[in-house]
């Protein structure tokens, strides 16, 4: 069985956080708004070849070229359908920069602190490394992603 | 990263930038036989389609093929593609992105650029041709 993670100590620290809410495989998630450079609309990346299942492209974005992460397929989930919501959202994390690909993003809104809970130690593991806490956006649960995490998780060899 | 000439290939389904030193010759492909003799030092050619070696969704139905034929090993892989037009480089060639870049599984893309509005892969001919004649070896 796996312990629950202790709240990160920035969710502790500030009665707000302010996050980007999106969709993948029907599950709300979030990321710090902070990471977010901007949101663009899903278009075909530019795969490139010998590229790992994760990590399968490129896209230019305002000048910057960019690795697409199959978010989905980093947190364990199958193939996702791509419709008109598809969006890329834009990430800068330690300089690092980033497209991740959901299915559709909902709203930037502010977390209280109080409403981020530690990951449950009945979620998967594999996913739940990925995660922060989790918090309730009316009435639904919001897995909170740690872009220091999905980056050490893109990093290591599938 | 700046490159010197650069040649723009284009299979079905893409277009890749491949640099013109790592080339030996270019030749036309109208039939197998065309490669079936060996260069004038008598090297043997061996020949392959570049297109679905890098996506196997990319096939080609066109019978002229251009071929991009790289010296390795005392062989001569020639790598088939629909198209092939050289342009001096005017466009600045980024390395691909560190995160994707060290997650590679075959060596084979080295850089990106913008043509034409188009994201382009800049592949590195030599380690194509490697893993052809390496899987070939491991075939007999």
């Amino acid at each position: 069985m796996v312990e629950s993670s202790p709240l990160n100590e920035s969710v502790s620290e500030h009665p707000d956080l302010d996050v980007l809410l999106f969709r993948l495989e029907r599950e709300l998630y979030a990321i710090p708004s902070a990471s977010v450079r901007e949101v663009a609309r899903y278009r075909p990346y530019t795969p490139v070849p010998g590229a790992s299942p994760m990590l399968p492209g490129i896209i230019s974005q305002r000048g910057m070229i960019l690795p697409v992460v199959a978010l989905h397929l980093l947190l364990g989930f199958g193939p996702i359908e791509l419709t008109r919501s598809a969006r890329f959202v834009i990430v800068v994390h330690n300089e690092i920069g980033m497209a991740l690909l959901v299915e559709e993003v909902l709203d930037l809104i502010a977390l209280p602190a109080s409403a981020v809970e530690p990951v449950p130690a009945t979620l998967d593991p594999a996913l739940a490394r990925f995660l922060r806490g989790i918090a309730q956006h009316e009435e639904r649960p919001v897995g909170l992603l740690d872009p220091d995490e999905l980056i050490a998780g893109l990093r290591e060899k599938d | 990263m700046v490159g010197h000439l650069t040649l723009i290939v284009q299979t079905a389904r893409h277009r890749y930038a491949v640099r013109r030193d790592d080339v030996l010759d270019i030749k036309l492909v109208t039939s197998a036989a065309d490669l079936q003799t060996d260069d004038a030092q008598g090297r043997p050619y061996v020949g392959i389609e570049l297109g679905p070696l890098l996506d196997p969704s990319d096939q080609s139905s066109l019978t002229r093929r251009r071929a991009l034929v790289v010296p390795l090993h005392r062989q001569l892989v020639a790598l088939l593609a629909d198209k092939v037009e050289s342009f001096h480089e005017h466009a600045r060639i980024e390395a691909l992105p560190a995160l994707l870049a060290a997650q590679l599984r075959q060596p084979w893309a080295i850089g990106a650029f913008v043509l034409d509005s188009d994201l382009i892969i800049q592949l590195d001919l030599r380690a194509v041709a490697q893993t052809v004649l390496a899987a070939q070896l491991n075939e007999r």
